[in-house]
């Protein structure tokens, strides 16, 4: 007997139970387009996780103050001591590249459109090139200058030593000290790009000075570069300035800086993140060190958090419970038609023919599953991008909600089912197949 | 002390041509659990089927005729003893070759038909071809002639459930045959069936036999054995009487296949 006969034979059967298997067939599929679409949300915020650390947003690893959490890290951190010491004790070892950062969050204000989440970060431009290598990211304008009016403009002025204009909760409108400067600053090739920005212009910020507090400065930040590094969820919210200018606008002095970042001159790329912590660990025993894996891990984690852990284990709950289904559905229908099984067997089915019968039930549901969970997750993602979905991201600022479908998510999508129902399905059938005939027969005549 | 079975009257056809029978019992005994208790329904039998047999197997309710006739077909298989088809034993035969078996030279018809209900009255006679792997329109073309010939071709695109029970038990014949088995085997055809409808029944038997196939049909009627050439009764599951009547009707020419 062709395997085609087993699969008409399985085909009527379904027919006689399209009911209940549709029931189960659109759980499962639905459970599977909600899995598509976390992993393939997951898939994105990785990548824009790794291309973030990839196009040297971040260097190998980040030390700061010992009791300083990584999240300090995208603004808000206090002032590092000992930064310059440490810059120079991780460059002596010849292992590590490093260079000072001070970064600050805050909100800029563009000529058009709605004000935005920012990290402002400054950077030394000596020392930075060997790090992050920002300067060869400059697509529009150009990088730091040494002679970049930096302070020139500050007159020996400090921002801390200006008094506030207002008092009250820190806002667009309403800030704490108010120091209207234009600070020459390097900003993401998109942000410029979508607010209709051009170098030279000059765009309002309101900056987080208090290290976590409400303490607002307002500044100007004169465009004199855009940088590119294929990201634009990155390039709307990451800002360079000049490291000096940072600590002008904090007060916090000639030296200050939030953290350190280094970079491993053994690895061209992305240095092994066990060796990075491992060495940091013993290098800057007293400060706290992450390394770009901890980043992306953070960013991930910022955008992924554990409740995405509960939606797996619910799918996984559900996963289970359609496999239960399937396998109760299916002991029904063994129970039912022991005598039709009794009588294939009188007229020369072979077991695994009967075998054949119900596995093929449970492949086609598998199947029928796998194909809706795919066509249900790609309607979601085209309503999604087409609706166009925003969801809050670093610093206050809004990233689009959209997805990459991997090539191994979707065979998952549509293997998983299926491999569930044929699991799910085997003890019935493997009992179905075994039945002797006589035993079927007898079973049947009683049950009808 | 087991009850001295009668010799058969009148001589067997496997006598007369010298072949071994279609199917043999040697010494076959089944036994099953039931609630944990060994009920013995077939006790050490002996019985040989020659070629072209006409045979009813009789007795009462739990006698043990229908496990004989399971067990002649090798839809059982015996506690002890062999099953021998054209003087082969079957004992060491796997799974798929007793299939093989059951599916190309024996046709069943059971008591309560068992049609299958979402298949049509030609779909349900075609099955067992299509399983043995004949085309399907060729099985088809076997099929529609096997119900025009039962007197059901009528009723082809009918739902099985829509006949009545002669004529369901008709189609069932005809499925039995599609294959063109040697050896049919009916397990109380008519029991489900009224007078008239048994009368077409084993009219229609007693036509598979005049045509050479080997049939061998249970019953408790013994107004319906007597048709038989051959009467084998069962007490307690083994054989107390085995009777064959010369005058009966034999088949013609046992079927070349039945001994093939």
């Amino acid at each position: 007997m062709s395997a085609g006969l087993a699969a008409r034979l399985a085909g009527g059967e379904m027919k006689d139970h399209v009911r209940v298997y549709a029931v189960v067939g659109v759980v499962l599929g639905l459970t599977m387009a909600s899995f598509l679409l976390l992993t393939s949300y997951e898939q994105y915020m990785l990548q824009i996780s790794r291309d973030g650390i990839a196009g040297t947003i971040s260097g190998d690893g980040l030390v700061l103050d010992h009791d300083v959490t990584l999240r300090e890290a995208y603004g808000g951190a206090p002032r590092m001591n000992h930064a310059p010491e440490l810059v120079r004790h991780l460059e002596s070892t010849g292992r590590y590249a490093a260079t000072p950062r001070l970064t600050l969050q805050g909100v800029v204000f563009p000529p058009s459109g709605a004000p935005e989440g920012a990290i402002l970060r400054g950077i030394d431009p000596r020392t930075d090139e060997r790090v992050f290598q920002l300067k060869d990211k400059v697509v529009v304008g150009r990088y730091f200058q040494p002679d970049d009016p930096a302070t020139q403009d500050l007159l020996g002025r400090t921002v801390a030593g200006i008094p506030p204009v207002s008092a009250g909760p820190a806002s667009s409108d309403n800030v704490t000290r108010d120091y209207v400067k234009a600070y020459p600053a390097i900003v993401g090739r998109a942000f410029l790009e979508s607010r209709g920005l051009k170098v030279g212009d000059v765009v309002r910020a309101a900056v987080q000075t208090g290290g976590g507090t409400a303490d607002y400065h307002t500044i100007g930040l004169r465009i004199i570069g855009a940088y590119d590094i294929g990201l634009p969820v990155m390039e709307q919210v990451l800002h360079f300035v000049h490291i000096d200018s940072a600590r002008e606008i904090t007060g916090w002095g000639a030296d200050a800086a939030t953290e350190v970042a280094v970079d491993d001159l053994r690895n061209a790329r992305l240095a092994e993140p066990e060796q990075v912590a491992a060495d940091l660990k013993v290098l800057a025993p007293a400060s706290a060190s992450y390394t770009w894996h901890d980043v992306l891990v953070y960013v991930s984690g910022t955008l992924m958090d554990t409740v995405n852990l509960l939606l797996y284990g619910t799918m996984t709950v559900t996963l289970f419970l359609a496999a239960a289904a399937i396998h109760h559905v299916m002991d029904g229908i063994v129970l039912r038609k022991t005598r039709e099984i009794g009588s294939l067997k009188a007229f020369g089915a072979r077991d695994r023919t009967i075998l054949q019968v119900f596995l093929f039930q449970a492949l086609a549901i598998g199947a029928m599953a796998g194909a809706l969970g795919v066509a249900l997750g790609y309607a979601v993602v085209s309503w999604a991008r087409a609706a166009g979905l925003q969801t809050e991201f670093l610093a206050g600022s809004a990233i689009k909600v959209d997805f990459v479908v991997t090539p191994q998510a979707l065979l998952l999508v549509l293997a998983l089912p299926i491999a569930l129902c044929l699991v799910a399905s085997a003890p019935p059938a493997l009992h179905a197949a075994r039945l002797p005939p006589v035993e079927a027969l007898r079973r049947g005549e009683l049950a009808a | 002390m087991r009850p001295a079975v009668p010799a058969a009257r009148g001589a067997a056809p496997a006598e007369e041509t010298r072949q071994p029978p279609a199917v043999e019992l040697r010494g076959v005994s089944k036994t099953y659990l039931q609630y944990h208790e060994k009920v013995d329904a077939v006790r050490d039998v002996s019985l040989a089927i020659p070629a072209g047999e006409f045979a009813a197997i009789i007795g009462r309710s739990g006698s043990g005729k229908s496990t004989l006739l399971h067990l002649l077909g090798l839809l059982d298989r015996p506690t002890s003893g062999d099953v021998l088809v054209e003087g082969k034993p079957t004992a060491h035969l796997s799974g798929a070759e007793v299939a093989a078996f059951r599916g190309r030279r024996v046709g069943f018809v059971f008591q309560t038909f068992n049609l299958i209900a979402r298949f049509t009255v030609l779909e349900n006679v075609v099955l067992p071809a299509l399983i043995q792997g004949t085309r399907p329109d060729a099985a088809r073309r076997r099929a529609q002639g096997l119900l025009e010939r039962v007197g059901v071709g009528h009723r082809a695109d009918h739902k099985g459930v829509h006949l009545s029970g002669g004529e369901q038990q008709r189609v069932a014949i005809a499925r039995a045959l599609v294959n063109d088995p040697a050896l049919v085997l009916a397990d109380e055809p008519t029991g489900s069936l009224d007078t008239r409808s048994s009368a077409q029944v084993m009219d229609l038997l007693a036509e598979l036999h005049e045509e050479g196939r080997t049939l061998v049909f249970v019953t408790h009627d013994l107004g319906l054995a007597r048709r038989a050439a051959r009467v084998v009764e069962l007490a307690d599951g083994s054989v107390v009487r085995d009777t064959r009547e010369a005058r009966r009707p034999q088949a013609r020419k046992p079927r070349a296949e039945a001994t093939a």
